[in-house]
């Protein structure tokens, strides 16, 4: 809520040890497993301070609030929870995974003893509450919502237009939110650490370069070259992980349960990666922060901006 | 314009304006055909019900609540509360038998409450459905008496109280959280894969 976000800014964060939560965390502690749940609810505990970013506000809006905005628009199509559960099951394929578990096999596990009727009503209680009540719930959950980025998309609040029925998701898109979004200005704040992970990034082999590494890869390239040209890319809907991980380059530890990008990206950035792995009776794999000298620092992006100066991974917690 | 047989018949002109609005002038006007615009009383009476039905759905007609439900619904409310202050003098007291006891016939008394959910609003009925999602396949010897206390304040300062607000639907979850109850747990995953 983007009143609550502004209260948190103008709020004192407590000092102490902190970690940042990235959004499959902050997702997982919603529809996760309960074994899952406690996992990632004792690792948190270890810190003093938990906190969070618009950036992973916005990927949380998108993934699971709009998922379950298109569920209660379907049991409303469908009348019923058993039809919706045929539909999932039938229309969305395996990787959907994320949709399917927020609905199938799960209200009939716990309701035992209800009919179809009172699980379409629970679901329908439960989808709408999710949908409006789910960003206050996200901004509690957190001893803040780092507003560094201003991703104005990130700042939006979802609005009931019409009860189970539509609401209002507001901008998804950099490009749509005009003047209001920051992130030009963020990037240019963050120029050490965009470098550091475009060395690091270069310096990979191709085999272990994913789909969103060498988007970002590609990304901070052309943001060197052309900076304002960044915007009709809508930088937080396609370089999600990017912003994310720049977000968190003032936080010594990130908490994350997609290990593919966040290795490299916390390698670059000097952070103590922590990854919960998806099987709740395997413990939480604890990566430090690399050695200094360890981490490449010298590509050509760097040579042709002429900015050797600042070209050290300075992004030090 | 070539007149039509039925104009033909009665001698004028298909149509004519008057100061009311649009007559047709045929031998089936005095029918009270549905198809005019006709400004007679009766045929205006068909003209309503027929944009009736066009423009808008039709209303779901919701039952005053019977006296019998309220009284059911004021009773369950009440037993759940005191269920609910049983739990936490007897998590106080270390009595786990009968702190289990209360908390089952808690979640008799919340069930009886989801029944009769047309009842009140619909904020109301999804406290109580989060209340049943926080409590379902719990363990109730196992209950701190944080967790009682939480209830209990749940129960007695909304559920039994007088009007449900989204905002408090809110609170209500985050007290649940606050002391380890999760009531998103009827949307999680029941097991977790390998």
């Amino acid at each position: 809520m983007e009143g609550h976000i502004e209260a948190q800014e103008r709020a004192v964060v407590p000092s102490g040890s902190a970690v940042f939560l990235d959004t499959t965390i902050q997702i997982g502690r919603f529809v996760h497993s309960p074994e899952m749940k406690q996992r990632i609810r004792q690792r948190i505990q270890t810190f003093d301070v938990s906190l969070t970013s618009l950036v992973v506000r916005q990927e949380f809006r998108r993934r699971l609030l709009k998922e379950a905005d298109y569920l209660l628009r379907q049991l409303k199509r469908l009348g019923s929870y058993a039809k919706l559960r045929r539909h999932i099951g039938s229309v969305l394929t395996t990787w959907q995974r994320r949709k399917r578990n927020i609905c199938v096999e799960i209200l009939d596990t716990i309701f035992e003893n209800d009919d179809d009727a009172d699980l379409t009503e629970r679901t329908k209680y439960f989808l709408r509450d999710l949908i409006t009540g789910g960003l206050a719930e996200f901004d509690e959950l957190v001893d803040r919502v780092i507003p560094d980025s201003g991703c104005a998309c990130g700042r939006q609040d979802i609005r009931e237009v019409k009860k189970y029925q539509k609401y209002h998701f507001g901008i998804a898109k950099c490009s749509q939110a005009e003047s209001a979004c920051r992130i030009l200005d963020f990037l240019a704040k963050r120029k050490p650490q965009l470098r550091a992970i475009s060395c690091l990034l270069k310096s990979l082999p191709a085999e272990q370069k994913t789909d969103e590494l060498k988007a970002a890869e590609e990304f901070i390239e052309m943001f060197f070259k052309d900076p304002l040209a960044i915007r009709t890319r809508d930088p937080c809907y396609t370089v999600g992980d990017l912003l994310v991980a720049l977000e968190s380059a003032d936080i010594p530890v990130f908490y994350t349960m997609n290990a593919k990008e966040s290795e490299h990206l916390c390698r670059a950035l000097h952070q103590q990666l922590i990854v919960r792995p998806r099987n709740p009776e395997r413990p939480d794999i604890v990566h430090p922060p690399p050695a200094k000298g360890t981490v490449p620092t010298q590509t050509s992006t760097t040579s042709t901006n002429g900015a050797s100066a600042d070209n050290k991974v300075g992004a030090s917690p | 314009m070539e007149p039509t047989d039925i104009a033909e018949d009665v001698g004028v002109p298909e149509f004519s304006i008057s100061g009311q609005g649009m007559l047709a002038n045929t031998k089936v006007q005095d029918a009270r055909c549905e198809y005019y615009d006709l400004p007679y009383v009766k045929s205006g009476v068909d003209k309503k019900q027929f944009l009736k039905e066009r423009t808008a759905p039709p209303r779901r007609e919701i039952a005053a609540p019977k006296t019998s439900q309220l009284y059911a619904v004021r009773k369950y409310s009440r037993d759940a509360r005191d269920e609910a202050a049983r739990m936490v003098h007897a998590s106080k007291d270390g009595e786990i038998m009968e702190m289990a006891s209360q908390g089952l016939a808690l979640m008799e008394s919340l069930q009886e409450l989801w029944r009769l959910r047309s009842v009140r609003e619909d904020e109301w009925a999804s406290l109580v459905n989060f209340l049943q999602a926080a409590l379902s396949k719990e363990e109730f010897e196992r209950f701190t008496e944080e967790q009682c206390e939480a209830v209990h304040v749940i129960i007695a300062n909304y559920l039994a109280a007088g009007l449900v607000r989204d905002d408090e639907v809110t609170k209500a979850r985050q007290l649940l959280r606050k002391v380890g109850l999760d009531p998103w747990k009827a949307i999680s995953k029941p097991k977790s894969e390998p």
